[in-house]
């Protein structure tokens, strides 16, 4: 039966002439899992909201769509607030309350549930979710990943048929968005939950649909099994958000049914002959700007050392990425270089200006448009702006630019002090793919500047970084050339390096496979 | 909503004065404390009660989310002792969102910060003051949209919040007599804090005020608060 | 065993205990008050409650002391300063004055220790549901608040030097951040069904027979503390009478809560010595 049926729906917002939606037609089955992806501004997002009568936008709308056969703005609200679960980018600004188990309750409470089945709903969900252990504590202990799925279980509670999620996993760490991953999937499996999910992370997901859905323009451009869709999307600028082994798989030509893992992409690659382009290594300046030798810190007397004997240096011109675990220390590193914690033990050397960017690029904005925010620097923004292409942008507050557009904002900031190195803090979270590579160009762009970037976006660090080094346990334990980093490391290591293991030497990013 | 606002005014205005100066008669001196303590809390009651009444969410974020910012004010300037950024917050709130949301705003701020500074019997007679502070901006929002009215209200609420306590203080040590002496006393001692208080209200106006005013604007146009 | 018990239960009790301290000056009750207070208060926070009794008592004697030169009032003449009497009687009713003001604040500060988050937003959303409410999305917001401040803070600091300015600038960028965010955190209530009417409030507190008990307990020694007063005098003698009934029920009530706390720990440590 289709839970969800969508007919010769557009939409358009209010004070707009554009269409943000055009005639889209679509049935969602009861049950099924389907991933919808397209670049930002296709208005992905303004469709998932239209399917919660609470989130819809205000505008003109003309079509219909049916909630289990009945015209959805028929719904009644709490049936709505129910059945529909809903579950938005930043984990955060979601949750409502101070603690777990009231955050859990909130919802069943709205639905005006006695407390007796509260107090058992709760317990139940707590239990599956595994949170039962958290359950006094502050929602501001949990960690991200966890609040996550603290906001996942707190709609869960609410027993809706159909789960609504809008680029849920793209302010987590990778860990951690494949725990969330893993849970939608056990919801799904196990309780029948249908799952409808917007990302732009698309390569534990593609695996695990039954059917993804394309949107470009406004307009669905493909809907079907992920195989049909993925070959539909071949050649377009979206292509780069699909998993490593179906580009290579599309790159390559070959015929046959598409492969969603690694698994069964090696299976394909041992009966084909590929090469690798011979990439040689770009010739790294030997002067170090920025060098720490054998630091230890620790936050409190009492902690643990976060820092054990760290020693590093930075090469003029280079771009160098740290890479590592969550709680690895890699902040921690940062913060140590730039002077911002005292190390009880060791020195850092910094012979040039240093500049720090933030995780949060929200942090460096304080005026109320960025233009103001750059002139409290200095005059000289013009030339940047031209060279990032913000100047159309200067007059808009910072908070309605794009997370692209917000980070290069941010980049033109901070090179307005003019620094010789940037140290750079998980400069591609929440980025999707068309503002990871803008971002990556523009690095790479400005040669002047030495460049540490924090992060864990191995393809990133793979495509765009000259040197990286993992730091684990407080120290840096390898660290190499980008490509003899990853060919070298087995599992902490590229998809597509992880594809070709083994078949042929040195592939590193798609790029860099071609047919023999 | 119109009853609700009269009946809040009723109470505040009028019930409240009664119940004092009844009580006063009734008690004599002697009660003045338990008085004092009992009014200060009762006239928080209709702005909660009409609050409860209230239907927007976004409002009702928006309040927690003013409070929280005020209180966080409070710890973030920590290192400048007694600049606080409380009172210019609450008044903006009354200011841009009503009287209601600023006495609400004035109160919540008083006792949450208390959760953290310490609860004790001022924090009623805080709830009250910083409460007034809110509503007296909401009353006046239409004339401090001018920026020297606002600086002028701005210094004599800080001036204010400063005497009413002096005077909470005096009358509590001598349960409900005034002694002018021991108010000068008290009201010298604090002079400096009093002056950190009302120049701080004052810069933080200044900052804050044109800055808010656009957010404001900025949320109407976007989410239509 | 204290914070076992229902939050309805301690706030009845912290009520009629303050109330009997506020309605009276004699010294004798407000002195079984404070030493009451007192000594629940280091029971259960230990070293930390040393400083804020020391203080109480310097209160006191700050009161005591200054009392005379304000009041010139009885009978009974100490000296002269200047031409102004300094009498014994002023100095009693300062002292008074004093203990009435620390010990309503210490009775406070046992209130604060019992009274967590949970219970104050409990007691709160039982009168004021929505209140309630917002008092829990403002706990939640301001640690978090707090962690945005310093690190926006920390974002500026290779940017702007001047420390005022650098702070007013991130206070000013946490107020926008957080309007924004509050957005989002209303559409996800409103996403889970907030703003219906009949909503209903989820609490893990269980009111028990015991609950009942004490409550009534603590309403007859409320009762009996106010009928049966003990008067006391200053100007322009001093005199001071008590009233058994009164007084016992007071010295019952105030002392409960440190005895309870007592009798707990010597259980506590009786128990560990079977096992």
């Amino acid at each position: 039966m289709e839970l969800f049926s969508v007919k010769n729906l557009s939409f358009t917002y209010a004070g707009q002439t554009l269409p943000a939606l055009r005639n889209i037609n679509l049935d969602i089955l009861s049950g099924e899992f389907v991933t919808v992806f397209g670049e930002s501004g296709s208005s992905k997002t303004t469709l998932l909201k239209m399917l919660k009568p609470q989130l819809s936008p205000r505008g003109e709308q003309s079509g219909e769509i049916f909630f289990k056969g009945n015209k959805i703005s028929e719904l009644n609200n709490l049936e709505s607030a129910s059945k529909i679960g809903f579950i938005a980018q930043n984990p955060e600004a979601q949750l409502v309350t101070d603690k777990v188990y009231s955050e859990l309750s909130f919802g069943l409470e709205n639905l005006g549930k006695s407390r007796e089945s509260i107090r058992a709903e709760v317990a139940e969900f707590a239990s599956y979710f595994g949170l039962a252990d958290d359950f006094e504590r502050s929602v501001n202990e949990l960690s991200g990943g966890e609040k996550q799925l603290l906001n996942l279980a707190s709609v869960m509670a609410m027993n809706p048929e159909v789960l609504l999620l809008d680029e849920p996993t793209s302010m987590l760490d990778p860990i951690s968005a494949m725990k969330f991953i893993t849970a939608l999937k056990r919801i799904n499996d196990e309780l029948g939950t249908t799952v409808i999910i917007v990302e732009h992370r698309l390569s534990e997901l593609l695996s695990i649909s039954d059917r993804a859905v394309y949107i470009e323009d406004g307009e669905v451009k493909a809907c079907g099994n992920v195989g049909d869709v993925c070959a539909a999307v071949k050649g377009k600028r979206i292509e780069k958000t699909l998993p490593a082994v179906v580009r290579v798989f599309n790159k390559l030509g070959l015929s046959g049914e598409l492969p969603l893992t690694v698994r069964d992409g090696r299976k394909i690659l041992l009966k084909n002959n590929i090469e690798c382009k011979n990439n040689s290594d770009k010739e790294i300046n030997t002067d170090t700007v920025l060098s720490a030798k054998n630091l230890w810190f620790r936050y409190n007397r009492s902690d643990r050392d976060v820092l054990k004997c760290f020693s590093f240096s930075l090469r003029k011109g280079e771009i160098y990425a740290l890479l590592g675990a969550n709680g690895s220390g890699k902040s921690t590193v940062l913060w140590a270089l730039s002077g911002r914690v005292k190390p009880y033990r060791g020195k850092v050397r910094c012979s040039e200006r240093l500049a720090v960017f933030p995780q949060n690029p929200r942090d460096l904005f304080v005026k109320e448009s960025i233009e103001e925010d750059f002139k409290s620097i200095n005059n000289s923004y013009k030339e940047l702006c031209e060279r990032f292409n913000l100047t159309d942008l200067l007059s808009r507050h910072p908070y309605d630019l794009s997370g692209g557009e917000l980070q290069r904002a941010a980049l033109v900031k901070v090179l307005l002090t003019q620094p010789q190195i940037l140290l750079l803090d998980e400069p591609t979270k929440g980025l999707d793919f068309a503002a990871k590579e803008e971002l990556g160009a523009f690095l790479r762009e400005i040669t002047d500047v030495s460049i540490v970037v924090v992060t864990h976006d191995l393809e990133f660090a793979a495509a765009f970084c000259d040197r990286c080094g993992l730091l684990f346990d407080g120290s840096i334990t390898s660290e190499n050339s980008a490509r003899a980093f990853f060919t070298g490391n087995s599992f902490y290591t590229t998809q597509t390096a992880r594809l070709t293991r083994g078949i042929v030497d040195g592939a590193v990013t798609v790029e860099d496979i071609y047919e023999a | 909503m119109k009853h609700k606002k009269i009946l809040v005014y009723i109470i505040s205005f009028i019930i409240i004065p009664t119940v004092v100066i009844a009580g006063t008669l009734f008690f004599g001196s002697k009660a003045f404390a338990y008085l004092s303590l009992v009014t200060a809390i009762l006239a928080c009651v209709p702005f909660f009660l009409s609050f409860e009444g209230e239907g927007n969410t976004r409002k009702t974020v928006l309040l927690a989310v003013v409070v929280a910012v005020s209180v966080v004010g409070r710890f973030a300037f920590a290192p400048l002792q007694f600049f606080k950024p409380v009172s210019a917050v609450v008044i903006l709130a009354g200011m841009y969102f009503g009287s209601e949301f600023g006495f609400l705003t004035g109160a919540l701020s008083a006792v949450v910060s208390n959760f953290y500074f310490g609860q004790g019997p001022w924090t009623p007679f805080q709830m009250i003051s910083w409460g007034m502070i809110g509503l007296i901006a909401g009353l006046l929002s239409r004339y401090l949209k001018k920026l020297p009215i606002l600086i002028v209200y701005g210094a004599l609420s800080g001036v204010l919040f400063s005497l009413i306590m002096d005077i909470w203080t005096t009358v509590s040590i001598d349960n409900g007599a005034f002694s002018l002496g021991r108010f000068l006393a008290v009201t010298a001692t604090s002079l400096p804090v009093t002056a950190v208080y009302a120049v701080s209200n004052v810069i933080f106006l200044i900052i804050l005020a044109p800055f808010f005013g656009k957010k404001i604007e900025r949320l109407k146009l976007r989410y239509g608060i | 065993m204290i914070k076992t018990l229902h939050p309805l239960t301690l706030f009845c009790y912290f009520v009629s205990v303050i109330t009997v301290s506020v309605v009276t000056l004699n010294p004798a009750i407000l002195g079984v008050g404070f030493v009451g207070a007192a000594l629940f208060l280091a029971l259960e926070k230990g070293k930390t409650a040393l400083k804020q009794i020391a203080f109480s008592v310097i209160l006191v004697v700050i009161i005591a002391v200054t009392n005379p030169i304000f009041s010139h009032n009885g009978a009974t003449i100490l000296f002269f300063i200047d031409d102004n009497r300094v009498t014994l009687e002023a100095l009693y009713y300062g002292a008074s004055s004093g203990l009435m003001i620390s010990s309503v604040i210490l009775w406070f500060s046992c209130f604060s220790a019992l009274f967590d988050s949970e219970r104050i937003i409990y007691l709160t959303g039982r009168a004021f549901p929505k209140l309630g409410l917002v008092l829990s999305m403002i706990l939640g917001l301001v640690p978090r608040l707090l962690r945005d401040f310093k690190s926006i803070n920390a974002a500026l600091k290779t940017i702007e030097k001047r420390r005022l300015r650098r702070y007013l600038g991130a206070f000013s960028a946490l107020i926008t951040r957080s309007m924004e965010d509050a957005i989002v955190t209303a559409d996800s209530m409103r996403a889970r069904g907030y703003g219906q009417k009949g909503r209903t409030f989820y609490s893990r507190f269980r009111f028990t027979a015991l609950d009942f008990s004490l409550i009534i307990v603590f309403a007859a020694l409320l009762a009996l503390s106010l009928v049966f007063t003990s008067d006391v005098n200053f100007y322009p003698n001093f005199s001071l009478t008590i009233t058994p009934a009164g007084f016992a029920a007071f010295v019952i009530l105030s002392l409960l809560p440190a005895v309870i706390k007592l009798k707990e720990g010597i259980g506590w440590s009786f128990s560990l010595s079977k096992i």
